[in-house]
């Protein structure tokens, strides 16, 4: 388990986090969300001890991450801007990674690279761009690390390639226990991976939940009554949004589908549909509950 | 300890990995240009004659290396620090910042042995099969130290460059600082001076001032970019401790600047403004310097000003790549005033004071060496000789004889004898210097060391030279081997013993007297002691025949190489039995190149018992040369060089030599008459007599 307790840090005048208080449960898929330059990337390199924090602590599994190599061996992170040194292959990154990473399993990155159809002899630098990105991640998972970290990492990846990436995380999840830590700042590419899901905004994390609970406590509800009706008809549910046009009102009900839709079916309503929303909506009625524009904080 | 706490082996060979390119290159640069080097000194004929060339040119590359190859290593393994991208890959990786330095420093050590260890192989190598008799192991140990420790120093101030810059121009720029700031400064203010002065109070006359002449305690690096290239020292003992110390306390500072370093300011110069303004400032201290030191007139100086003022200015185009001017200008007049403001009074502070001395303040005087039979670049020589002389008379002769120093007239000569002498003060000062005493006073001190079996015992044992491999004897543009060798040195042992209590038989005796070179390596210095001796026919005319020999072989590879042959022209001198002078001829032209087959065909043996000529070939053109050539056979080499119409110049004056005039001849014809009649004592040269 990843604890962060009260956690700042500043560039200059300019406060990135402010504070920051986060709980990430082993053996997830934790997604960060937050607009270009809410914090992400530095919450994730002060995870993994590349910068420095001005204050506030970091614990995993209970022991501080700042200078302590044993646990670093634990911890393996793809960057937002990736690196590979100049002239090298998949091969001889992979045998970097195997130098400094004891569980580093070569036979399953070479079969990684085989499934993902990259040439392990054939420079990096003459790969595009998705395919970087592919080295990377499957260097990164040949670690066997028990905390991975990835930075926009999927963000960019082609529908089929992110799939078999999916694919291989859920494999390496289901033999290993393993906590994956992912940002975007695109809410989609984070929707059908993770489990959990926390926006960082303003330095702080404003808004954490886990996926299921949020797709399966708020549903957008369709209805039509035979009589005139308002919101006031519904006051026993939790309407986060509520929009009448003609006859039909849409709404956001948060809540048990259950309970509330034997309530519905009560008023023998002329229509009642329940629709599934999408990641992304779910946020922007949240933001709106919680005072925010959507637009600003993503 | 667990030593793989301090040192990442597996991190270290990947990041060697990663730059095996500059790494070969860094690695073999210094081996391989070292070679080169030697080649081309063995190529030049230099490589066993000339000593000094050859000792100041095999360590050349390694000198010059100093200044590049650890910035080089740091490069190799800190490069990553000034890239974001690679400060995230290798940052999160397993290996914490305290390991990374100790790993990278460490290793840049061992990568700096290993380069100095190949040089030094690959030195000895070379020397080996080129069988060069000059650079023996205790000078390729000496450069091997030489190398290690200052290479180690540089690298220890290119750590702290790195740990608070941004950017690799930044990185050189504190190296800079760190390396040259302090030397440089304190050379400045004190008028990049070589002498220090200390003055002597006479009464009722001028004070008498004396210079003192030493390597400066400034660590290699400095020192070296201040001479250019050493002047025989490689390195004294003092200076390699000082820099083994800095290099400690430089990565101590290093590693704490790194562990706190704030990563996310990497590509900037340096993010912090107050920090980047005072490494500015401080870049400034040294142009300020100069501009205080120099005597300039005020339109220089404002010229000078506006050329700091645009480098003030570029400066953040190259580190920051950004220009704030409105800060610039008020920050930039501010910093100047104030450096010029301290600089100018530290320099008047400085010109204040030049010490004093009264005879009273003199506690002993140490005899480093009398006139000029030595070498006056090794007046340090003695420096070792613990003897000193208290007794105040001498003391008070000493004092009162003192004239003038060293930056005098060649006047004194007329008055006066140098002394090189060790003067201790009572207040523990000790000054080395080179000063002129009238004759009187020079001659009572004389007499008093030349009596004095203590001064004599130590100067015996300190100067004695041995026939080994350490000692090489030069006679004539010839090294000498074996008997001849140990006759020579036996000689110059007896020389060196007689020295003060025969000193006037030279002037008695000087037909027959040469100066023998010898030149040795002691204390991380080439010395070069010029030794006149007695030297008997037998040897003359072996010498003379070995000298004919190598002339020979010189000159078929000359004509080998087609040099034109206008460029070569001869100096005769003709020695009769009979006479004790002899005739001089100047200026012959060989333009039918006859000479090498007069040469070819001639007795390589000469006789002293008949008359000789004793020929200087000088061969100019691309390089000039020098050879001598003795023969019996005047007949045949008149006849070779195209006979009388181009015979020798007979109006050229006809020296008979009085044994009242001069006292000595050298070896090297180098004493023209001109000079000699102006001149009460004899100049002996200190060059080297070919291939300038």
């Amino acid at each position: 388990m990843i604890e962060i307790r009260n956690l700042s840090k500043s560039y200059g005048k300019k406060k990135v986090l402010d504070k920051l208080n986060c709980n990430i449960k082993t053996g997830s898929i934790y997604g960060l969300i937050g607009a270009n330059g809410a914090g992400k990337s530095t919450l994730l390199r002060i995870i993994n001890d590349v910068f420095k924090r001005d204050e506030g602590t970091v614990l995993i599994d209970d022991v501080e991450i700042e200078d302590n190599e044993e646990l670093k061996q634990r911890l393996v992170f793809v960057p937002d801007d990736l690196y590979f040194f100049p002239g090298y292959t998949l091969k001889e990154m992979a045998k970097f990674y195997e130098a400094m990473y004891k569980k580093f399993d070569m036979k399953y990155l070479e079969e990684l690279a085989k499934i993902l159809k990259l040439d392990l002899n054939v420079k990096i630098q003459n790969f595009s761009k998705g395919m970087k990105r592919q080295c990377s991640l499957i260097c990164a998972i040949a670690t066997n690390a028990d905390y991975m970290f990835f930075d926009e990492t999927f963000d960019g990846l082609d529908p089929v390639v992110r799939n078999l990436m999916k694919k291989i995380l859920a494999k390496q999840m289901e033999t290993k226990t393993t906590t994956i830590i992912m940002t975007s700042h695109n809410l989609r590419e984070l929707e059908d991976i993770c489990d959990n899901l926390g926006l960082l905004y303003k330095g702080g994390i404003l808004f954490e939940s886990e996926v299921d609970t949020l797709k399966t406590n708020i549903f957008k509800v369709q209805i039509s009554l035979k009589d005139d009706f308002s919101e006031k008809d519904f006051e026993k549910l939790n309407i986060l949004n509520f929009k009448k046009t003609g006859s039909v009102a849409t709404m956001i009900v948060k809540g048990e589908k259950g309970e509330y839709e034997d309530y519905l079916k009560e008023k023998h309503p002329l229509i009642l549909d329940f629709l599934t929303l999408t990641l992304e909506e779910i946020f922007i009625y949240e933001m709106e509950v919680l005072g925010y524009e959507f637009n600003e904080v993503i | 300890m667990n030593l793989t706490k301090l040192f990442n082996k597996n991190y270290f060979i990947q990041n060697l990995k990663k730059s095996k390119t500059l790494l070969g290159i860094t690695i073999l640069a210094v081996p391989v240009l070292t070679v080169l080097v030697l080649i081309n000194l063995y190529l030049t004929d230099a490589c066993n004659i000339d000593y000094e060339e050859t000792t100041k040119a095999f360590n050349i590359v390694n000198i010059l290396g100093m200044y590049i190859i650890p910035v080089a290593i740091s490069q190799i393994l800190f490069g990553y620090i000034f890239k974001r991208k690679s400060i995230d890959f290798i940052g999160s990786m397993p290996i914490n910042r305290r390991n990374i330095f100790l790993t990278n420093i460490i290793g840049g050590i061992l990568l700096i042995l290993l380069i100095q260890i190949l040089t030094f192989i690959a030195a000895l190598t070379t020397l080996t099969i080129l069988n060069n008799t000059i650079i023996n192991i205790k000078m390729l140990i000496d450069s091997l130290i030489l190398g290690v420790v200052s290479y180690i120093f540089v690298f220890s101030a290119t750590s702290i460059g790195m740990a608070i810059s941004g950017n690799l121009i930044t990185q050189i720029v504190v190296t800079l600082l760190v390396l040259f700031l302090v030397p440089f400064t304190t050379d400045a203010i004190s008028g990049f001076d070589t002498y220090e002065e200390v003055e002597f109070v006479q009464s009722g006359m001028e004070n008498v001032s004396v210079s003192t002449e030493e390597l400066k305690d400034y660590t290699m690096p400095y020192n070296y970019f201040r001479t250019f290239i050493y002047e025989n020292i490689m390195f004294t003992n003092s200076i390699i401790i000082k820099m083994l110390i800095l290099s400690v306390i430089y990565m101590f500072i290093a590693y704490f600047l790194f562990k706190k370093r704030k990563m996310e300011n990497t590509e900037e110069g340096i993010s912090n403004t107050l920090v980047h303004f005072l490494i500015k400032g401080l870049t400034l201290v040294p142009m300020i310097a100069v501009v205080v030191v120099v005597d300039a007139p005020i339109k220089t100086m404002i010229l000078l000003f506006a050329i700091i003022f645009v480098y003030y200015y570029i400066y953040d185009i190259f580190t920051n790549k950004r220009v704030k001017l409105k800060i610039e200008i008020p920050i930039f007049i501010l910093t100047s005033v104030v450096l010029f403001g301290t600089l100018y009074f530290v320099k008047t502070l400085n010109e204040k004071s030049v010490e004093e001395y009264a005879r009273a303040d003199i506690k002993s005087i140490g005899i480093v060496e009398l006139e000029n039979y030595y070498n006056r670049d090794n007046f340090l020589t003695l420096e070792e000789i613990n003897y000193e002389i208290t007794d105040e008379k001498v003391l008070d002769i000493f004092y009162n004889g003192l004239i003038t120093g060293r930056s005098s007239s060649s006047q004194e000569y007329l008055i006066g004898d140098y002394i090189f002498v060790k003067i201790n003060f009572k207040n523990g000062k000790e000054i080395f210097t080179d000063a002129c005493l009238e004759k009187n006073s020079y001659n009572k001190i004389l007499e008093y060391v030349a009596n004095d079996e203590e001064y004599i015992n130590n100067l015996n044992k300190d100067l004695t030279i041995e026939n080994t491999n350490d000692y090489s004897i030069i006679y004539d543009n010839q090294k000498l081997t074996g008997k001849d060798k140990e006759e020579i040195i036996n000689l110059i042992n007896k020389s060196i013993k007689n020295n003060y209590r025969e000193r006037n038989t030279y002037s008695e005796n000087y037909y027959g007297i040469k100066i023998i070179d010898c030149f040795y390596y002691k204390n991380h210095r080439l010395y070069n002691l010029r030794v006149p001796v007695n030297i008997s026919d037998e040897l003359q005319e072996y010498t003379m025949s070995l000298s004919n020999k190598i002339t020979l072989e010189v000159l078929t590879k000359l004509e080998n190489k087609k040099e034109n042959k206008e460029d070569v022209y001869y100096n005769v001198l003709e020695y009769k039995p009979e006479e004790t002078g002899y005739t001089y001829y100047e200026m012959i032209y060989d333009r039918n190149g006859n000479l090498l087959n007069f040469i070819k065909n001639a007795d390589l043996t000469v006789s002293k018992e008949n008359a000789y000529y004793e020929i200087l070939i000088n061969i100019s053109g691309e390089n000039y040369y020098r050879y001598w050539f003795y023969t019996n056979a005047i007949e045949d080499f008149i006849e070779a060089i195209g006979g009388e119409n181009i015979l020798m110049n007979n109006e050229v004056f006809t020296e008979d030599l009085n044994t009242d005039d001069l006292n000595l001849i050298t070896s090297t014809v180098e004493t023209y008459p001109e000079s000699i009649e102006n001149t009460a004592e004899p100049v002996i040269e200190n060059t080297i007599k070919t291939n300038n």
